[in-house]
């Protein structure tokens, strides 16, 4: 089998400000439309009981699974792993079913209005194919994105793994598609609220059970 | 999620003409209608060539409707090939109709289409069966699909031959076929709503009154199918079979519908709509 990375995001939510600058950067990279987003930053509104009261944002895009549920159900092999290991859909080929939106465990995919065709998280192949960043990594205020392959132990993303507390390494539920995506968050800024648990109040906000009202 | 009617019309419609074939086959094929089905596999094959072309208006780019070829083994793919099949074997079982060919011949010919419709409106639900949406994820949505499907298709099998007179002992078959499979149609949706029940995000009003449709229409062509069955003579048997009809095409439509509005993803966190 030839050898493919596993190439992807992780995000330490310890550094992370909630300051949107990785959702502003991706859309005016990639020329997302208002109303459609590759990349979304959620609010875990607080939680916990007074003093000890915890809240965390949590940036949502492609997960870029290793068993990708999204490419699986296309009809037509618009959803695709390239060679670099990273899930993308040829516009060309979308027939506009969206199945794959249906399929995608974490509601990530988006659908481009104009050209009517389903779209996501390219991990800014036009950048990183030429040895730059992401957009979000590299505009990422807090420096908490970080871009390379899982498989590398000299990759950025590696690196950020081996530094965190094993404790504080956790990524969002599997329902068999494996995602790679990797979150830290340390128990000292916030406990890590699976996010099946969570109850989406609003586009931007996610609240747990016993949050603060 | 909202009723996606384009993929609901599709499956339903399909499905029907798929299951009207298999039960005029059958009919033929336990020696209680000794009639070659002419007339039911015309029907079935323009019902299930309008509900393939219906699929066709869900996709945003039909044009490029070839890019399939890329990926045989998708859900959608799958289902296309089915019809595609489904349509050939009809089309032979009528040609050897036509040309007179060995009744033994043109039963294997119906009983492999008997074999195709069941799996194809089995895969019509299975092709829903995502760990993305918990209340899809099991065995009950497909046997819906399939269930509610023969109930409509032998429900038309019922009407087609209340319209063209057909002798008391056939309608009398043709009655029971139908009663079975609305049965059958209310068992497996039974079994589908009991199964995800527990993943239902909320129960709306919408989803109530679905599930009402659902279970009177399952009913109903139950009731009228054993009248049917019992007074096949009956001044009204057309109307009878009329009910029988509507009522699985009914139940049929309904469990669809329930299955997209309690279709919720585990997390959705764009919160793209699918229509």
């Amino acid at each position: 089998m030839p050898f493919m990375p596993r190439n992807c995001l992780i995000v330490n939510l310890d550094r992370c400000i909630g300051c949107y600058s990785c959702e502003l950067a991706c859309k005016m990279e990639n020329d997302v439309a208002l109303g459609e987003r590759w990349n979304k930053v959620i609010q875990i509104e607080p939680f916990g009981t007074w003093p000890d009261v915890h809240s965390y944002w949590l940036p949502v895009h492609c997960q870029q699974c290793d068993n990708p549920s999204c490419v699986h159900v296309c009809p037509t092999g618009a959803s695709y792993v390239n060679d670099d290991g990273t899930v993308l859909v040829d516009k060309e080929k979308c027939v506009g079913c969206k199945y794959c939106m249906m399929a995608c465990p974490y509601g990530v995919r988006s659908w481009n209005e104009s050209q009517q065709v389903v779209e996501k998280c390219t991990l800014c192949q036009q950048l990183t194919s030429a040895g730059e960043l992401p957009h979000c990594v590299k505009n990422c205020c807090g420096e908490a994105r970080f871009y390379g392959d899982l498989d590398d132990p000299d990759s950025d993303v590696s690196k950020e793994i081996a530094k965190a507390d094993p404790e504080a390494v956790h990524q969002l539920f599997d329902a068999g598609n494996h995602p790679r995506v990797v979150y830290i968050l340390s128990k000292k800024y916030g406990e890590w609220q699976p996010v099946e648990s969570l109850e989406q109040t609003t586009s931007k906000y996610m609240v747990a059970e016993g949050s603060v009202k | 999620m909202a009723i996606q009617w384009i993929l609901t019309l599709f499956t339903v419609v399909a499905g029907t003409g798929a299951w009207l074939f298999a039960s005029a086959v059958l009919s033929e094929v336990v020696g209680k209608d000794s009639r070659a089905p002419r007339i039911e596999t015309i029907i079935a094959f323009i019902v299930t060539v309008v509900g393939g072309t219906i699929s066709v208006l869900h996709l945003k780019h039909p044009d490029r409707i070839m890019e399939v070829l890329n990926h045989p083994t998708s859900g959608i793919f799958i289902e296309a090939a089915f019809i595609g099949v489904m349509c050939l074997i009809m089309a032979v079982f009528f040609i050897m109709i036509l040309r007179n060919s060995s009744a033994s011949a043109r039963k294997v010919v119906g009983i492999v289409g008997v074999v195709v419709a069941v799996v194809f409106t089995f895969e019509c639900g299975s092709s829903y069966m995502m760990e993305a949406r918990p209340a899809w994820c099991n065995y009950g949505l497909p046997l819906a699909f399939m269930g509610t499907t023969a109930a409509a298709g032998s429900g038309l099998n019922l009407l087609v031959k209340a319209l063209t007179k057909r002798e008391v002992e056939v309608i009398k078959f043709a009655a029971l076929m139908a009663c079975a499979a609305a049965v059958l149609g209310l068992a497996c949706a039974a079994a589908f709503v009991g199964l995800s029940a527990s993943n239902y995000q909320a129960l709306s009003g919408e989803v109530v009154a679905w599930l009402a449709v659902l279970f009177v229409g399952a009913i109903a062509g139950i009731a009228a199918g054993y009248l049917t069955y019992r007074r096949p003579d009956h001044a009204q048997v057309i109307v009878l079979a009329v009910v029988v009809l509507v009522a699985g095409f009914l139940a049929a439509l309904a469990v669809r519908c329930v299955m997209w509005l309690t279709g919720t993803a585990a997390v959705d966190f764009f919160m793209m709509p699918l229509d």
